[in-house]
């Protein structure tokens, strides 16, 4: 086992991949000498070249769509969005060409691609610059989702969705980067559509993703304290969803409460927790609770920022009022 | 003036950074926006300019070291400047405050919201909430501190039921104000609503039914003057008493006492200079030694909830107050902390509200124990009927002169009747009885009040 | 390597104002040295944590906003960028409201909820910066539309860097501002990098201006760094706008005197080049062809306390109220 960031544990399963399968390859903005903006890429122009580490003109819908062509070609492109608030230029390459090509022609054009981007509050990066958009990807047919949480996911899940036969948006946020954890050093894979159980508890279930996995940590081990057993859920991967893990949480404790950072109108907390009500309703002790950001732009300003995403004492306080 | 040298904010994500070399020495002079040392951070090596004009007074974060952006690492000043450095850096950026668990508890209990286990309720109510289905959440308790009690939940079955009801604003105003029963009638209106036309029926069916069934047998021997509908106060005592004497087993016991010093007591404290133009009645002074005494019996400060009895640590005495449409019990709080000045002052204030039909809910809540005092009537003794959910009521009759054998002497008495109502399903009769001495002895003795604990 | 260094042409025209009159000199002058300054403190600001988030110093491309802006009248329109106080300080923007905006202050243009990247200042007819790389070009072209709808005699100036240029809608937008003959001035700031992707990297023909002809516009390059040059460019492309001929493309040729934004070191860059664009300083080409020096520094005491002030006023200004965001937010 080696400690290393989230980035570096990204930018392992880059090399280890690309080493592998020549097939692999990368493109986006600024991710060859500059190595991205959080350092993702950074060395792979020097072992792998130009022409599989591309710097692409500032052409969002051109690139992307070029890496569907690229994987109907026979490829394993990385498209690189800086933003997954810039992913909003490229989204016929997303929405109507990746997730749907297989379909269309019946099964013969697979669009083995990954989309990763990063999202995400907390820099004062203000409106287009710290959004969470997952919910836009979650509602199309034909797309995978993935938003790992620590090191470990971040590796085996990037390993998974390059290995994947079908497009995959894998989105990182950006306080999480800078972020360390275990990572072993031998290849490993983390499968795609595999909740993982963070934390084991036994009177209310914490369904997250991303960065908000760290704050329902924290929250978990405070409460721990106070004679309150709960049990984080990190869904790793939204599409597949693995609803098995999430009913069987959900019938242990009898209490769920969803946290996610991007607003909760439209969110995919609705519909997970709609689902739970559909399979396990007879098996809760109350309703599914939200905890999510609030339905605004995210404001520029530090202290305004803060209170659009939740907060640890946000999710303690949802606990305390469902136990 | 001494200024702060900060390690710089080098990036969104940068939480840290080394200092990699001062330029300057301690002592040196330095210019505003001359460099003056250099720190990195992620790879990134940059020169941090003086702030001020001056000299730079102290090094504080040495080459090589890393601290946090935004702390500080030197001090430029004016030469030979003192300064407290602890009191200096007290103002530095501090950890983002941790999470208070037992504020957030404390908070969520203030607020009360949309959770069932921080309501107050009585496990009796909970139960019956439990079984008619009602929403603890939606409930004002009336027992003590708020506490939803069984008849709240009753209140509100009943209320929800009437909502289940599909019935026009106006019909439900018809009903009510005739005791048309809703729940079983039929609706002719849209979907089944019941409007207007439908109670209009109802009443006049009542009204020829009335007629019907007191007519047969009774009808030769007494006419109906009026019929009164049993609504408002009336209908809270109505069910309030039944409900008394349905749910518990209540005695009784009178016992005469001696007054005389409790006249003489009452007059003196009118009378003195200091009191001047303070009235103190004798409910005043007997609601203060019940409350003493209650305080030395706390069992009879108590309710039954469920298969529990629950002793109040509060002394909330009601006081019977008669109004012109029945009879009102406001509260005195807390009586057993309050001097005779105040409690006086609150039994006028709600007496007042009483009259004047200005008392909240509030007012009539939460009580411990009452007192009844019927000697205005010249009643002399009655049995009282305890105010659920209390386990205790005194009644007080007129003070009478009597004629009274004192060491073989007959001399002229000021007598009282004391009759004390008590639940024996908790109080045994002996315990009533000490009870009722003790009152007694401060009646005798109301001076007993300046023993050490009164307040 | 010849393609980056500045255009050597532009040194017979060093001294010479070209007829432009001396009042014009000396509102491009303050410009320049106003955003120049502007960008220095605001830097110190960020070092010191009192602005956050995303600062892209427009340093080394002032005379473009500055020549540019002295062509066109308060009425007309500007559509900035992510690197775009020096178009708001051009456009005559209040010091003070940017600074108190940038530091994230209640006072700002956007009351602290835009940011640098976000500036929008409807009295000054800035229609705003914009995080979105190319966002601005349509929404220039569709200002332009509402102007002709409007039947007013205005024009749209848009600032977009060469970046953008590689967007999709920079084509469409082109080819619908000609078809329709909208009243544009499409700016391209060429200062050579996409973050740190150089123009020869990222183009096939590295001739921007080229781009103008292919959609039936003019496309004129010029040497950025010039704002005299800048200005008779943009006042010709304005007369052509007014007069109903469409709009024109303006490849403005600049470079950046550091990264992306400032804690982007920018070592991609080549130095020698960076050099040779530094010693070309379109603060110094000014100021060398204004003849009343006391007036030039008229201006800049002027300009620095401005700022001074404005600084004092942003950091004496409050916090926005998170109460009063809160009940703002509207419940859809």
């Amino acid at each position: 086992m080696a400690e290393m960031m989230y980035r570096e544990a990204l930018n392992r399963a880059l090399f280890e991949e690309m080493r592998k399968d020549p097939l692999v390859f990368v493109l986006g903005e600024n991710i060859g000498e500059r190595g991205g903006s959080y350092k993702v890429t950074e060395g792979l122009i020097k072992e792998f070249g130009a022409e599989r580490v591309i710097d692409t003109p500032l052409a969002e819908a051109t690139f992307t769509g070029a890496a569907v062509g690229a994987a109907l070609a026979g490829t394993r492109p990385v498209v690189d969005i800086l933003f997954v608030d810039f992913t909003t230029v490229p989204m016929d390459a997303i929405v109507n060409q990746a997730a749907k090509y297989e379909f269309m022609s019946g099964g013969q054009g697979q669009v083995p691609m990954v989309l990763r981007t990063q999202g995400g509050a907390g820099n004062s990066l203000a409106a287009q610059h710290s959004q969470s958009l997952e919910a836009l990807f979650y509602h199309i047919p034909g797309l995978k989702l993935v938003m790992p949480s620590s090191p470990y996911d971040a590796y085996g899940l990037l390993v998974s969705a390059i290995r994947d036969d079908q497009p995959t948006i894998f989105i990182e946020h950006k306080l999480l980067y800078m972020t360390k954890g275990e990572v072993p050093e031998e290849e490993y894979v983390v499968p795609l559509g595999e909740a993982d159980v963070k934390k084991e508890g036994s009177d209310v279930t914490l369904l997250t993703y991303s960065y908000m996995t760290l704050k329902c940590l924290e929250a978990a081990e405070l409460l721990e304290k106070e004679g309150i057993s709960v049990e984080v859920v990190d869904l790793r991967t939204l599409k597949p969803l693995d609803e098995e893990t999430i009913l069987a949480s959900a019938r242990k404790t009898g209490r769920v409460i969803i946290v996610h950072e991007a607003c909760k109108r439209g969110g995919i907390g609705g519909d997970i927790a709609a689902m739970i009500m559909e399979e396990a309703y007879d098996d809760l002790d109350g309703p599914v609770m939200r905890v999510c950001g609030l339905d605004t732009p995210i404001p520029y300003n530090l202290e305004l920022e803060k209170v659009c995403i939740p907060t640890t004492e946000d999710i303690v306080e949802a606990i305390i009022k469902i136990t | 003036m001494s200024t702060k040298i900060i390690m710089p904010q080098a990036g969104q994500d940068i939480t840290e950074g080394r200092v990699v070399k001062w330029l300057k020495a301690e002592g040196d002079t330095v210019k505003q926006g001359e460099p003056i040392c250099e720190v990195e951070t992620e790879k990134v090596v940059f020169e941090v300019e003086s702030p001020a004009d001056g000299v730079l007074l102290k090094i504080i974060v040495p080459d090589g070291k890393k601290t946090e952006i935004f702390a500080t690492i030197g001090v430029v000043g004016e030469p030979g400047e003192a300064i407290d450095m602890t009191e200096f850096l007290s103002d530095d950026r501090k950890e983002e405050k941790e999470v208070d668990v037992a504020d957030i508890r404390k908070r969520l209990t203030q607020k009360e919201t949309g959770d069932t286990a921080k309501i107050k309720v009585s496990g009796r109510a909970r139960k019956l909430a439990e079984k008619k289905g009602v929403d603890l959440t939606t409930i004002e308790g009336t027992g003590p501190g708020g506490r939803i009690v069984e008849k709240d939940v009753e209140r509100a079955a009943a209320e929800a039921a009437d909502v289940k009801i599909r019935v026009s604003p106006v019909a439900r105003k018809m009903a009510e104000e005739n005791g048309i029963d809703l729940g079983i009638m039929k609706g002719s209106g849209p979907g089944g609503r019941i409007i207007k036309e439908d109670v209009q029926r109802a009443i006049e069916e009542k009204a020829s039914e009335k007629k019907i069934t007191e007519k047969p047998g009774a009808a030769a021997l007494k006419e109906v003057k009026e019929v009164v509908p049993i609504r408002g106060v009336r209908q809270v005592i109505f069910e309030r008493m039944h409900q008394s004497l349905q749910q518990s087993a209540q005695l009784t016991v009178t016992m005469e006492v001696d007054a005389a010093e409790l006249v003489r007591f009452r007059r003196v404290l009118g009378e003195g200079p200091e009191n001047a133009g303070i009235r103190i009645s004798y409910n005043a002074i007997l609601v203060k030694i019940l409350a003493r005494v209650l305080e030395e019996h706390p069992h009879l400060n108590s309710s039954v909830i469920g298969d529990e009895i629950w002793i109040w640590e509060s002394v909330n005495l009601g006081v019977a107050v008669d109004v012109e449409d029945g009879l009102v019990v406001p509260v005195v709080r807390d009586a057993n902390k309050k001097d005779l000045i105040a409690i006086q002052g609150e039994m006028d204030e709600l007496a007042e509200k009483a009259k004047s039909k200005k008392l909240i809910p509030d007012d009539l809540r939460g009580g411990t124990f009452t007192l009844t005092n019927m000697g205005f009537l010249d009643i002399e003794a009655f049995t009282p009927i305890l105010n659920p959910p209390e386990t205790g009521i005194l009644g007080v009759g007129k003070i009478v002169e009597k004629p009274v054998v004192e060491n073989g002497d007959i001399k002229v008495g000021q007598r009282m009747t004391l009759s004390l109502t008590f639940d024996h399903r908790i109080v045994d009769g002996a315990d009533g009885g000490r009870f009722l001495k003790r009152v007694k002895a401060y009646i005798e003795e109301p001076y007993l009040l300046l023993a050490a604990g009164n307040k | 390597m010849s393609k980056k260094s500045p255009p050597k042409s532009a040194a017979k025209s060093k001294t010479s104002s070209r007829g432009v009159t001396e009042k014009i000199l000396l509102q491009m002058y303050r410009s320049v040295y106003a955003t120049r300054q502007f960008e220095l403190k605001c830097m110190d600001l960020y070092r010191q944590g009192l602005v956050r988030g995303y600062l892209h110093p427009y340093l080394g491309e002032e005379a473009i906003a500055a020549g540019a802006c002295a062509a066109i009248g308060h009425d007309d329109f500007i559509v900035s960028t992510h690197r775009g106080h020096g178009h708001c300080i051009s456009k005559g923007a209040d010091l003070k409201l940017m600074v108190a905006e940038i530091m994230g202050r209640a006072t700002g243009y956007c009351k602290g909820r835009g940011g640098s990247m976000h500036i929008f200042s409807k009295e000054n007819h800035n229609l705003g910066a914009n995080g979105i790389v190319g966002a601005g070009i349509p929404i220039a072209t569709g200002a332009a539309m509402g102007i002709k709808v409007r039947k007013e005699k205005r024009v749209v100036l848009v600032f977009f860097s060469d970046g953008a240029a590689n967007q999709g809608v920079f084509g469409e937008s082109m080819n619908f501002a000609a078809a329709f003959e909208l009243p544009v001035i499409f700016m391209l700031e060429n200062n050579h990098y996409a973050v740190s992707t150089p123009v020869e990297c990222s183009f096939g023909n590295c001739d921007l201006a080229c781009k103008g002809p292919a959609f039936g516009m003019p496309g004129i390059c010029i040497d950025g760094n010039d704002a005299v040059e800048v200005y008779l460019t943009t006042k010709s492309a304005v007369e052509r706008a007014l007069n109903g001929e469409g709009p024109t493309l303006i490849e403005a040729k600049t470079y950046r005197h550091g990264g992306h934004h400032l804690n982007d070191p920018g070592d991609y860059m080549d130095q020698k080049v960076l050099a040779e664009w530094k010693a070309r300083d379109p603060l110094d080409i000014l100021r060398g062809k204004i003849r009343g020096k006391k007036k030039v520094k008229e201006v800049e005491d002027q300009a620095e306390l401005e700022l001074s002030e404005a600084i004092e006023f942003a950091k004496n200004s409050p916090q926005p109220s998170v109460d009063e965001f809160l009940t703002s937010i509207p419940n859809f």
